[in-house]
C-alpha cells in the first residue's frame, strides 16, 4: 500500500508539473497560462507535503510539513482563483489583487502559529491535532476563494458558445470534483470524524480527476493549443520504454522482438506527429477563412447600413409630407420602395448576426425578464401593420402571472418578433393568436396563426440554415432562410427549445417557444 | 425657447436628412462631421442633447464621449449614439461612458429618432 501510495503520489506530481510546464512554454506571457502553471506548481507541492506529513519518520518532520501543507494550501487556492477568473476573461483590480496577496500571505503564515494548529499526535499512523482561533477564517478563506472562482467559470460557461463553452465545461468540473473532495476530506470531515490514512490520502489523489479532465480538454478542444508537444513527449515516451525494455532483455530474440516493436512503434509514432500537426494546420487554416468570412460580412453589412438607412429615412420622409404633400399616384410605389428597403435592412441584419454567430461573438447578457410584458409591447409595435393587412391579434393572457425569467432580452425580443412578423406575412385571412403559459419549469410562449400552414417536408427543415417553406416561396420572396436559423440559435443559448407544428397546407401553423425558469 | 442639439455625423447625406427633419421638429440644430469639429462647437452652441455616430474618422465616438466626460462644464449634456455599427462591446463602452440610448440608424425612421429624442429631453 505505501509502495502504491508513494508511485501514485509521485506520478500525479510528474503529470501535473509536466502539463504546468507545457502550458506555460507554449504562452509564458498569457496571463491564464501563467496562472495555470501556478496553480499546478502549489497543487504538487501541497501534494507533497501533505503526503510527507503523513509518512515522514519523526514527529517534528510530520508537524513540520502538516503546517507546510496548509500554509501551501493558500497560495494553491490563491492562484485557483487568479486562474478561474482569468480565464473567465474576467479582471480584478491591482487593489483587490494586492488585498488578496496580502491576505494569503497572512494565512500562509498563521499555520506556523498555535492560531491555527496546535497539540500536534499521531493516532492509529495518522496526523491528527487540535484547532486554534484562526482556523474557522482559514476555512473561510479557502471556501470563499475556491466558491468565488468557481462561481466565475460557471458564468463563462453560461455565457460562452462552441469550443470555448466546452473548454470550461471540461476544466471547471476537473476543477469541482478535486476541490470538492480535497475541501470535504482534508477540511471539513476532519473537524468531527476521524478519517484513517486510506481515506484521506485520496484528498492528494482526486487531482487526477483535474489532470484528466484538462487533458482532455486539451486532446478534444484544443486548450492551450499543446496537442502537438503532447503528443511528441507521449510518443517519446513510449519509445524511450521500448528502447529501455529493448537493452535489458534477457534474450537475444526478446531483444530483437522489442527492437521491432521499436521501429514500428517510432515509425507510427512519426505518422502520428505529422498528421497531429497537418490536423492542426488544417484547423487554423479553416479557422483564418472563417474568421475572414465573419469579418467580411460584418464590415459588408455594417457599409450597406448606411446608404439603407439613408433611403429609408428620405422615404419614410417623403411618405409623411415632410418635402410637400404627395401625389396620391406616387404613394403606391414609394410605399413600394420602403418596404423593398425594409427587406433588405431585415437581410442585413440576419447577415450581420450570422456572422457574430459564426465568430461565437454573440454576447449573452442575461436579465430578469417578464416575457408577458415583452410579448405585449411586440403586439402593441405590430398591431397597425397586422389591422392594416386585415387580420386579427388577440392574446391569451395566462391564469396567474408568470414569474420573471433570466433571459437575454434582445436575443429574446428578435426571436418573438421574428414569429410573429413570420405569422403576419404567411397568413391571407384571419389572424393570430398569442398564448403565454407556464408548464413545470418552462414558460411557453405559443404563438398560433390561420395562414397558409407547412407540410411535414417543410417542417422538418424549418430551423435549419436557408430553408424557407413554400408558403414563403409563394407570397413572399424576401426570406433567406436565415431568420429561423438565427432564432433557433437565440433560443438554444438560453437552453429552450423552438418548435412548430402544423396540421398541413391551408390549415394555419403554431410555433411554441420554450424557455427555462431556471 | 427652442432645444438645442448638435448632430455629428460623418456621412453627409445623412446628417443633412437628419438636420432637415429635426428642423421641422422645431429644433435648432448644429452639424459637425467629425469628433475634433464636435469639440470645438460644444462650447460655441451649448445643446441640450448631443445626436453622436461612433463611427467618425480619427477620434470616433468613443473618444468624443471620453473628451466630454472630461468637460467639467459640458459634462452633464445628454448624448444620444446613433450608429449603424453595433457590436456589443462598442456599445457597452458607450454605456459606460454614459450615453442614454444607442439607436441603430436603419432600425429607425428620423420621425422615429425625433420622437425618441423629444422623449429623452422630457425626461430631462
Amino acid at each position: 500500500m505505501m509502495i502504491f501510495s508513494w508511485v501514485l503520489t509521485a506520478l500525479i506530481g510528474i503529470l501535473n508539473l509536466t502539463l504546468g510546464s507545457l502550458v506555460l512554454i507554449k504562452n509564458p506571457r498569457n496571463k491564464v497560462n501563467q496562472f495555470f502553471f501556478g496553480m499546478v506548481f502549489f497543487a504538487t507541492v501541497w501534494m507533497t507535503a501533505h503526503y510527507l506529513s503523513d509518512e515522514a519518520l519523526k514527529i517534528s518532520f510530520r508537524s513540520l510539513f502538516l503546517r507546510l501543507d496548509f500554509a501551501l494550501a493558500t497560495f494553491l487556492v490563491f492562484f485557483f482563483l487568479l486562474f478561474c477568473v482569468t480565464f473567465s476573461e474576467l479582471s480584478l483590480k491591482k487593489t483587490v489583487k494586492t488585498f488578496l496577496a496580502i491576505l494569503t500571505t497572512v494565512f500562509a503564515i498563521f499555520p506556523f502559529s498555535n492560531y491555527l494548529i496546535k497539540d500536534i499526535e499521531i493516532a492509529d499512523g495518522t496526523i491528527i491535532f487540535k484547532t486554534g482561533v484562526a482556523f474557522l477564517p482559514y476555512v473561510l478563506f479557502i471556501i470563499g476563494s475556491v466558491g468565488f472562482g468557481c462561481r466565475a467559470m460557471v458564468n463563462f460557461y453560461r455565457k460562452s458558445v462552441g469550443l470555448r463553452k466546452d473548454q470550461s465545461l471540461y476544466v471547471l468540473t476537473g476543477l469541482l470534483l478535486t476541490a470538492s473532495i480535497i475541501v470535504v476530506l482534508d477540511l471539513f470531515l476532519p473537524q468531527f470524524i476521524f478519517i484513517p490514512l486510506t481515506i484521506s490520502r485520496i484528498a492528494i489523489f482526486s487531482l487526477i480527476f483535474f489532470i484528466f479532465f484538462t487533458f482532455y480538454a486539451i486532446v478534444s478542444r484544443h486548450l492551450f493549443d499543446i496537442r502537438v508537444i503532447l503528443t511528441e513527449i507521449l510518443v517519446g515516451v513510449i519509445a524511450l520504454i521500448l528502447f529501455i525494455q529493448t537493452l535489458v532483455a534477457d534474450f537475444l530474440w526478446l531483444k530483437i522482438l522489442n527492437g521491432v516493436v521499436l521501429i514500428l512503434f517510432c515509425v507510427f509514432g512519426y505518422f502520428l506527429i505529422r498528421t497531429t500537426i497537418r490536423e492542426i494546420e488544417l484547423r487554423r487554416e479553416v479557422e483564418k477563412l472563417s474568421n475572414t468570412k465573419s469579418e467580411f460580412l460584418s464590415i459588408a453589412s455594417h457599409q450597406l447600413r448606411t446608404p439603407l438607412a439613408a433611403i429609408k429615412g428620405y422615404i419614410s420622409m417623403i411618405l409623411e409630407g415632410s418635402y410637400g404633400e404627395l401625389n396620391e399616384k406616387v404613394k403606391g410605389p414609394m410605399e413600394s420602395v420602403y418596404q423593398s428597403n425594409e427587406r433588405l435592412i431585415k437581410l442585413v441584419n440576419d447577415l450581420l448576426n450570422l456572422s457574430r454567430l459564426d465568430a461565437g461573438k454573440i454576447k449573452f447578457e442575461p436579465q430578469p425578464t417578464s416575457l408577458e410584458e415583452m410579448v405585449k409591447g411586440i403586439i402593441e409595435e405590430l398591431r397597425i401593420t397586422i389591422e392594416n393587412k386585415g387580420l386579427y391579434i388577440k392574446m391569451k393572457e395566462p391564469q396567474l402571472p408568470l414569474p420573471e425569467v433570466m433571459v437575454d432580452r434582445d436575443h429574446i425580443r428578435q426571436v418573438i418578433l421574428n414569429i410573429l412578423d413570420n405569422a403576419v406575412k404567411y397568413t391571407q385571412k384571419g389572424g393570430i393568436t398569442v398564448e403565454l403559459s407556464k408548464i413545470d419549469n418552462t414558460e411557453q410562449i405559443k404563438i398560433s396563426d390561420t395562414g397558409e400552414g407547412m407540410d411535414e417536408r417543410e417542417l422538418a427543415g424549418l430551423f435549419q440554415m436557408f430553408s424557407r417553406a413554400t408558403a414563403g416561396a409563394q407570397f413572399h420572396t424576401e426570406g433567406a432562410g436565415i431568420g429561423l436559423y438565427i432564432v433557433r440559435k437565440f433560443v438554444e443559448m438560453h437552453k429552450g427549445r423552438i418548435y412548430a407544428e402544423s396540421k398541413g397546407k391551408g390549415k394555419g401553423s403554431t410555433f411554441y417557444i420554450e424557455l427555462p425558469t431556471k | 425657447m427652442a432645444k438645442k442639439i448638435l448632430i455629428i455625423e460623418d456621412e453627409k447625406i445623412l446628417g443633412e436628412m437628419y438636420r432637415d427633419r429635426f428642423s421641422q421638429a422645431g429644433f435648432d440644430v448644429a452639424l459637425a462631421v467629425s469628433a475634433e469639429e464636435g469639440m470645438e462647437a460644444v462650447p460655441k452652441v451649448k445643446p441640450d442633447l448631443i445626436l453622436l455616430d461612433i463611427l467618425l474618422p480619427r477620434a470616433n465616438g468613443v473618444g468624443f464621449m471620453e473628451w466630454l466626460k472630461k468637460q467639467k462644464e459640458f459634462s452633464s449634456i445628454l448624448v444620444v449614439a446613433f450608429s449603424n455599427y453595433d457590436e456589443p462591446t462598442t456599445k457597452k463602452e458607450a454605456f459606460r461612458l454614459g450615453v442614454k440610448d444607442y439607436l441603430i440608424k436603419t432600425n429607425y425612421t428620423p420621425s422615429e429618432i425625433v420622437a425618441r429624442i423629444k422623449q429623452l429631453l422630457s425626461e430631462g
